[in-house]
């Protein structure tokens, strides 16, 4: 997906080198992002990274230990969630029971004086864009969990926040309807231009959503860019293991081109773009993608400036429109083939001799 | 695990356990209902013949009345006053962390352990203590507030009891995002704990007004010229003559407790209806609710 058009270069939301500790643990680490104005910005990272304490750190949840959140250039570091003009949807909605949909939405503008009259057209306004138009007498308890959900954007949005903060709102919905609310997210963001810091643990979600994505491992950002330069140019070993799934191997570096650098497996070669520093007898650590990997039947020419190695097909997993196909390496061990399963390659059963390739710009080096 | 109310005979002893229980329970109180309307001045069968004139004997004796105005008034100032102290109790000990909290929690809760008649005692002597040392300064009285007085200690442990499990039920997100909206803590407090706790506030109110207008182990030590109507009763039980109209007495006030609780009871699931907050909680006034975290 593209970046939206909604995106500026104004900074929104500045978090600078920020740390917070609970007692023993730091659960962020210095961390350094900054946001822009517009822009659909994910905290990606497995549970306990860090990612829904800075996301409370923006919103006032909690106070950095050290560093500073800046909004808007502004310095927030000490404000009360209150003083901020920013808002959260909680992981569970959070809604108020015992409030009906409008009472619920219009909590907010209540509570900044804003008039009946403008209050009542506001909260219809918005729940036009979640699409909940005349839900406002119903109670929570009435909504399934992606109208819930709706409610819950809603009861954000109507404040017009500078930034809007969203902590795993999916995670509670089943796939279909996480895949539907992923879309319908990413559409009212990009209509009504605000920003939004969408916090995940789900790959797929933040490739399929975010403008940027920031990666964050044991309180630390490992690497922010775009899904595309996530996927495909990671920066590190976690980076690229924990977005999409990939074969690892140690490359042990046994001759060297200009710019590459490869050594033999059996009959054939892996090898990889490499810094010039990188010597004759170095081990790197690489990795290749699944779907990267075409197979071929053995002894069929390969690619002429990439990697062929020649295996035994083990396992054939069908997966519907793709299937997987567990190569046996000698010399370098398993290997996982991603093809479409209408491709001609599928074709390959358990016990074949096969030729898996790869072009030289699809070997990744990690470290 | 053996379940029990799936064996045979253990189902058996269940039932006849429960219905033991039952008799023992609503028997003497269905005798005190059947000799208030005895003709007769001795309590007991055989029944003499249907008569009204204990109920109008007890409603015409003054120092009944006045007792039960007492008792009334102590009930009303100790449930409203525990209430309040209770609540700020619960919030902090139901919502938030901090390290005293176990030793505090034992503090408040430990008048549950300590017998009524030693507490007495120890007030009675405290409030004498005080008086003495302040050379009757203070002229603290021994009378309604100091018996109001320690009803609370009595009734602060009961209500944070019941306080608190409907505290720590309320999703600590809601806070959060009311503050996130913009709302001040008091806000959050008024717009969105105190509808979410109001029919656990009742509750308890109507628990500790009843346990408070019925106790008298604690009142009678501290209540000095003071009657409550427990102590009232117990007077009057040692004159012989007097029986028949205190069970009739009895009989309104066992009445009015019972409707007084059943339509707590009633009103709180007509409330929780309307907010669908606790589809779980059955459990009467809410009291079970302790049961079931």
């Amino acid at each position: 997906m593209t970046a939206s058009s909604s995106v500026t270069s104004e900074v929104g939301i500045h978090l600078e080198g920020i740390t917070k500790t609970f007692g023993e643990v730091v659960a962020v680490d210095d961390v350094d992002i900054v946001i822009r104005e517009g822009e659909f910005f994910s905290l990606l990272g497995p549970s306990g990274c860090g990612k829904t304490t800075s996301l409370r750190m923006i919103a006032g949840f909690e106070v950095p230990d050290a560093g500073r959140v800046l909004l808007r250039d502004k310095d927030v570091s000490g404000d009360l969630p209150s003083k901020r003009n920013v808002n959260m949807v909680f992981q569970h909605y959070a809604l108020f029971p015992h409030m009906n949909v409008e009472d619920n939405v219009m909590f907010g503008l209540r509570v900044s004086g804003v008039r009946k009259k403008e209050r009542v057209q506001r909260v219809a306004e918005i729940l036009e864009i979640v699409r909940l138009p005349g839900f406002q007498k119903r109670k929570p308890f009435q909504l399934s969990g992606g109208q819930q959900q709706r409610v819950a954007l809603a009861r954000a949005l109507v404040n017009r926040p500078s930034a809007l903060l969203l902590d795993e709102p999916l995670g509670a919905l089943d796939v279909k309807l996480r895949r539907e609310m992923q879309l319908e997210l990413k559409a009212i963001q990009h209509d009504l231009g605000t920003t939004f810091v969408y916090v995940t643990h789900d790959q797929e979600e933040a490739l399929t959503m975010s403008d940027r994505i920031a990666v964050m491992n044991l309180g630390r950002v490992e690497q922010i860019g775009t899904p595309r330069e996530i996927y495909e140019r990671p920066d590190s070993s976690f980076v690229a293991g924990f977005i999409g799934s990939l074969n690892a191997m140690d490359l042990k570096i046994q001759q060297r081109q200009d710019g590459s650098g490869g050594m033999t497996v059996g009959e054939g070669w892996v090898i990889a773009r490499v810094d010039a520093d990188v010597a004759v007898g170095a081990t790197l650590r690489a990795a290749v993608r699944p779907e990267r990997i075409a197979l071929g039947p053995a002894g069929a020419p390969a690619h002429p400036d990439g990697s062929v190695v020649i295996g035994t097909v083990e396992e054939v997993i069908y997966l519907g429109a793709m299937s997987l196909f567990h190569v046996d390496v000698p010399g370098l061990g398993q290997l996982v083939s991603q093809r479409m399963s209408h491709e001609d390659e599928s074709a390959f059963q358990t016990g074949d001799r096969v030729s898996a390739s790869w072009e030289l710009v699809h070997t990744l080096v990690l470290e | 695990m053996i379940d029990i109310a799936t064996s045979k005979w253990a189902k058996w002893v269940l039932i006849g356990i429960f219905v033991f229980e039952i008799i023992f329970l609503y028997a003497p109180v269905t005798l005190l209902y059947i000799f208030s309307f005895n003709e007769g001045s001795v309590v007991g069968f055989p029944f003499v013949g249907f008569s009204l004139d204990w109920y109008e004997t007890a409603f015409t004796n003054r120092g009944l009345l006045l007792s039960i105005r007492t008792s009334a008034t102590i009930a009303l100032m100790s449930s409203t006053a525990s209430i309040v102290v209770g609540l700020l109790m619960a919030i902090p000990l139901a919502r938030r962390k901090f390290k005293a909290k176990t030793p505090i929690m034992a503090l408040v809760l430990s008048p549950l352990v300590v017998p009524h008649l030693v507490f007495g005692v120890a007030l009675l002597i405290t409030f004498r203590s005080v008086d003495v040392l302040t050379n009757g300064f203070l002229e603290f009285p021994l009378s309604l507030p100091a018996v109001a007085i320690g009803h609370v200690v009595v009734l602060m442990p009961l209500i944070v009891l019941i306080l608190i499990p409907r505290l720590q039920r309320i999703d600590a997100h809601l806070e959060e995002a009311a503050q996130d909206l913009g709302a001040s803590g008091w806000r959050t407090f008024r717009t969105i704990i105190l509808p979410l706790i109001a029919p656990a506030l009742a509750a308890a109110y109507v628990i500790s007004f009843i346990i408070s207008f019925n106790e008298y182990a604690v009142a009678v030590f501290v209540s000095g010229p003071v009657t409550t109507f427990p102590i009232f009763v117990l007077a009057e039980l040692q004159v012989p003559v007097r029986v028949p109209q205190i069970i009739a007495i009895s009989v309104v006030v066992v009445t009015l407790s019972l409707l007084v609780v059943v339509g707590a009871e009633v009103m709180r699931r007509v409330f929780e209806r309307r907010y669908q907050v606790l589809s779980q909680t059955a459990g009467l006034l809410g009291v079970a609710d302790a049961d079931t975290e």
